[in-house]
């Protein structure tokens, strides 16, 4: 789903072809220049589905720029070396 | 508390015997009708304070030779300021009742709090004696018995030594419940303890087992776990040797025992079943309760034989709570993952209850809050703390 999605950027301008990020610990390559809050659920937990009452907690950072997290309807611009993390955080 | 202190300490008993007006309050000495000349050279009365090192609530020796004063700067007869005393000026609120006006440094090795106050005495009441020679500090004026309303067992030396008693104050809720003593609700229990909170609320079903010990604040012994105690008669044994107010309750909280969290100033929420999180949650803005809800997911990564995960900590107060729902799970049992097979991980738990009663902290007011973040997730593998629904002021 996320290679076919991006494979219109692969010829873009100043866009690099595929990045490799780290998500939950396993480094993954990916095609997507932005990554939005399902896609990352999915790279993490294929199959599994987000709904009103099942969240996940996602954040990304950046060995260089911006760290932050995303919820429902946000994305962020994927960046070589970005790493994710995709946790359910229900435990005590 | 402040008559037992004195009663225990050799050198406060000295100073109250000899007529010094001495009080002990919140872990600070003041010592009140201390005669002193102002700049107009007029004799006033003025208080020396000072923070006592206590062990086992009998006093120690001076931690250093400094003293807080209440009142002008102190002069010599001829009205000119007291150099030798190395005033500085720091007005300031040090605890209920007790506001100081400088701190002064006259350098000695004070083997106890007899001869420190003596000697602050002595530098400050001879030039008033020079100008009025019946004064004195002895005044052996009765002191009202100040019994102590603290919920310690022996005095928080540790906050008046600090000089953050007015912050402190501002975390002495009434009643808060901990809901949940795995290992993120116990570490919670452990720093809430170390507060003012009047009534500490315990809530589990649980018994204390061996496996618990290992992810437990301090050292279980056998003996303890022979003992086959709940969970919250064992953490109140334990904690009851600090404090009164820690109040078991040996329940899950259901459908069933939800009322008993009504009337909380704030409730810790340290479970793992996100249906009772929904209910307790529902029942928490009904109530209009604030409370935060904190969490961890562990993961094995096999081929590296490393783990990855994450802390949240949630906060949800009366003035926001539509967030709640969109961060944190309402739905489905436990899954028998790797945390659910009980993985020690003392720290992630200590650090996941260090930053909810941090954010406890910052509700109440002890530590400045500029964003207000209702949401922070820890995550282990990039070192992260992020800071998401905020409140802007």
């Amino acid at each position: 789903m996320i290679q076919e999605k991006a494979s219109h950027q692969v010829d873009a301008p100043g866009h690099q072809k595929s990045f490799t990020i780290i998500v939950n610990g396993r480094r993954r390559t990916i095609t997507d220049h932005k990554l939005t809050y399902i896609e990352a659920v999915h790279l993490a937990y294929p199959g599994e589905q987000p709904s009103e009452t099942v969240s996940f907690t996602v954040t990304y950072s950046n060995p260089h720029g911006k760290d932050g997290s995303l919820v429902e309807g946000q994305e962020v611009k994927v960046q070589d070396g970005m790493v994710l993390n995709v946790r359910k955080t229900d435990r005590s | 508390m402040s008559v037992k202190l004195i009663a225990r300490s050799p050198d406060l008993k000295r100073l109250q015997d000899e007529g010094y007006e001495i009080e002990v309050r919140s872990g600070f000495l003041i010592v009140r009708s201390v005669p002193y000349v102002t700049s107009g050279r007029t004799v006033a009365l003025g208080a020396v304070v000072t923070d006592l090192a206590l062990n086992d609530d009998i006093t120690q020796k001076p931690r250093d030779h400094q003293v807080w004063f209440a009142g002008e700067l102190p002069c010599h007869a001829t009205g000119a300021p007291i150099t030798a005393l190395g005033p500085q000026q720091c007005r300031q609120k040090l605890c209920e009742g007790v506001v100081v006006d400088f701190r002064f440094s006259a350098k000695a090795d004070y083997p106890d709090y007899y001869a420190k106050i003596t000697q602050y005495d002595e530098i400050l009441s001879n030039p008033a004696r020079s100008l009025k020679p019946d004064v004195t500090a002895r005044t052996f004026r009765p002191i009202e018995a100040c019994e102590e309303d603290s919920v310690f067992l022996y005095a928080d030396s540790a906050t008046s030594r600090a000089g953050i008693v007015p912050a402190s104050i501002k975390l002495a809720m009434k009643k808060i419940a901990v809901v949940g003593l795995g290992g993120t609700g116990a570490y919670v229990l452990d720093l809430v303890a170390k507060t003012p909170v009047h009534e500490i609320h315990l809530f589990d079903g649980d018994r204390f087992l061996q496996h618990n010990a290992f992810r437990s604040p301090g050292a279980a012994s056998l003996d303890d776990l022979r003992q086959n105690l709940s969970k919250v008669e064992y953490y109140t044994s334990l904690y009851s040797r600090l404090r009164r107010g820690v109040i078991p309750n040996q329940e899950f909280i259901s459908d069933e025992t939800i009322g008993y969290l009504a009337n909380f100033d704030f409730v810790f929420v340290c479970i793992d079943r996100p249906t009772v999180r929904k209910m307790i949650s529902e029942f928490m803005r009904l109530n209009n309760i604030p409370f935060i809800d904190v969490g961890m997911e562990l993961e094995m990564i096999e081929d590296q034989a490393c783990l990855v995960g994450a802390c949240r900590i949630t906060l949800s107060t009366p003035g926001k709570r539509d967030h709640f729902a969109r961060h944190v799970s309402l739905e489905g049992a436990v899954a028998e993952d790797l945390y659910g097979t009980n993985i020690q991980v003392a720290d992630l738990n200590a650090l996941n209850a260090a930053l909810a009663v941090l954010k406890w902290k910052k509700f109440c007011g002890f530590y400045q809050d500029c964003y207000q973040e209702h949401q922070s997730v820890y995550a282990i593998n990039a070192h992260q703390l992020t800071r998401d629904e905020t409140v802007t002021m």
